[in-house]
């Protein structure tokens, strides 16, 4: 397992996708500190956790999922690792952890770059290790509602410009579902708000936000009673990772060489 | 246990109504070269597909080294080296670097084992040229190095000289020889090209429409190719006549007004000739002939010419 999982780092060398995408998590955290005005670190890490995550991990999480997924189809080198024999179900773990460590690292990178900022900025570093653990979790988070996407774009196997355009439905689905309070002002259950992986991290990270202005007072106390604790949203997006990735085991199963 | 390293019991593979492969049973015996020959779509690569356990079989059964396929596969499948239709590298890492992830996920643990590989089949190891700018030819050496970097007891090799110019399809023919007269190694390897096929395996299998037709050594094929002796005389009808009278057989054919070819073995190409001018016919030419392998491919699948 362990080899299996360097072989499949080795496989990133020399491709701009892997170098692209560890690179954008610099662009929030600089985009914020260009145009707004952060003046906690708790706010700074927000953005990070929020429109870093939302907006750009997870359509990069897919992307680079077809990416793992396709390679070996396109170059016609799964035959070589069932002749190993790799199992199949360890190359989808395996594929899978890959994209883990990377929303981790996404996270962690853009929580280093965001620091670095705050650090020039001389904004108190409050709370530095509970914010990282915050920011860490979200990149736990943000690969498990990618495995639907995920999912879809294993099933139909057909090309990126496909995933691309599931990814960008997708990803945008996701982002304006958690503006929308008849999505997200419903108490837990089988809804949306609950079933739909980025409204349920916002209900869970949302309660760590300290909010500043009326408006956005009165919203974090109109939604404070949706809010959900770390083991359920924790619960929840391990449960549906949990079927998503059978799914791709018995997807990647069937297909044969 | 069985003699075979290979054995396959009514293999069969069918996608929808059609038979892929119908009911193959082959046997490939230990330090053998085993060479299965077919035209394009015959069935060769489904059927090497379902002894790596790449493809299920519909129905049948595969035993290799005396065990069945599925269910035995990390015993099994880590024995093998295999070469199956195209060369699959990444093509954004080098011919050393595509190899070393192979050895590394094989357990290779021969320090030497990916330059060895590349020294036999003539790359250059540590080489900066990417998989993506290698031409067809390197492409295939490389798929060769891979199939031997663990040093398997048995090869299976679906058409390993595709793409090779002649010089190369000399060093692998002698190469893949080498593996099995020096090294002991069983190799199935499948080919469309007869003569590559005729130059190198003991043991035939013809497989035509995805079903076995002939499957023996190649000195048993070679006795059963027919011989016969071919002449060029000025009138075969009186020819015939000649050789039913003074000879008393009809074991011959007429090809057309001047070419008779004679397949009873039993008289001397001097004693027919003796007739024949004594008789007052014309004899231009005399020839003992056998038949190729293409004739006789040919002649069991009932067909064309193979390539």
């Amino acid at each position: 397992m362990r080899n299996l999982l360097l072989s499949e780092f080795k496989k990133f060398k020399r491709k701009k996708l892997f170098y692209f995408g560890i690179l954008a998590a610099f662009i929030f955290p600089l985009f914020n500190a260009v145009l707004l005005s952060d003046s906690t670190f708790a706010s700074v890490q927000s953005g990070v956790r929020e429109d870093n995550a939302f907006l750009l991990l997870m359509p990069l999480l897919i992307i680079l999922a077809a990416n793992l997924f396709f390679v070996e189809q396109d170059n016609d080198t799964l035959k070589n690792l069932l002749c190993i024999p790799v199992p199949k179900n360890q190359l989808v773990l395996v594929k899978l952890l890959v994209l883990f460590i990377f929303s981790v690292a996404f996270q962690l990178m853009g929580f280093a770059v965001s620091t670095v900022i705050a650090v020039s900025q001389t904004i108190p570093l409050t709370d530095f290790a509970f914010q990282l653990t915050l920011t860490a979790s979200s990149g736990v988070l943000m690969w498990a509602p990618a495995l639907p996407c995920i999912v879809l774009v294993v099933w139909f196997n057909k090309s990126y410009i496909l995933s691309v355009i599931i990814v960008f439905f997708y990803t945008l689905l996701n982002y304006v579902m958690h503006f929308s309070d008849a999505i997200m002002m419903q108490p837990f259950g089988i809804n949306a708000g609950t079933l739909m992986p980025v409204p349920m991290i916002f209900r869970w990270l949302y309660q760590f936000y300290t909010p500043t202005g009326e408006i956005q007072t009165e919203f974090y106390n109109r939604f404070s009673q949706y809010f959900v604790p770390a083991s359920v949203c924790f619960g929840v997006l391990l449960l549906e990772a949990a079927v998503c990735i059978y799914l791709m085991i018995r997807i990647y199963r069937r297909r044969e060489i | 246990m069985s003699d075979f390293i290979i054995e396959t019991k009514n293999l069969t593979k069918q996608y929808g109504e059609q038979k892929s492969v119908a009911n193959l049973n082959i046997h490939v015996k230990k330090g053998r070269i085993y060479g299965l020959l077919g035209r394009n779509g015959a069935g060769k690569t489904t059927c090497m597909k379902m002894l790596l356990n790449l493809t299920m079989p519909t129905s049948g059964e595969v035993q290799i080294f005396g065990k069945s396929v599925q269910g035995n596969e990390k015993r099994i499948l880590p024995r093998i080296g295999s070469l199956i239709e195209a060369p699959g590298f990444y093509p954004n890492l080098t011919g050393t670097e595509n190899l070393k992830i192979f050895a590394q996920l094989r357990g290779v643990s021969k320090r030497t084992a990916v330059k060895d590989a590349l020294e036999v089949v003539g790359l250059p190891y540590g080489d900066k040229k990417l998989f993506a700018q290698y031409s067809l030819g390197m492409k295939q050496r490389l798929a060769i190095a891979l199939s031997i970097m663990h040093d398997p007891e048995l090869l299976i090799l679906d058409e390993p000289i595709n793409g090779l110019d002649p010089i190369g399809i000399a060093e692998v023919r002698s190469f893949i020889r080498d593996l099995c007269d020096k090294k002991g190694k069983t190799i199935l390897i499948s080919s469309h090209i007869l003569s590559e096929i005729a130059l190198l395996v003991d043991d035939i299998g013809i497989i035509d429409h995805g079903v076995l037709l002939e499957e023996e050594s190649l000195a048993e094929l070679e006795e059963k190719n027919g011989k016969y002796i071919h002449f060029i005389v000025s009138d075969t009808a009186q020819a015939a006549r000649i050789m039913e009278r003074n000879f008393g057989t009809q074991n011959f054919t007429v090809e057309n007004d001047h070419s008779l070819r004679i397949y009873d073995n039993n008289f001397s190409v001097a004693a027919l000739n003796r007739a024949f001018i004594e008789n007052g016919l014309e004899v231009s030419e005399a020839h003992t002939c056998e038949d190729t392998l293409e004739d006789y491919f040919k002649r069991i699948t009932g067909g064309e010419g193979i390539a």
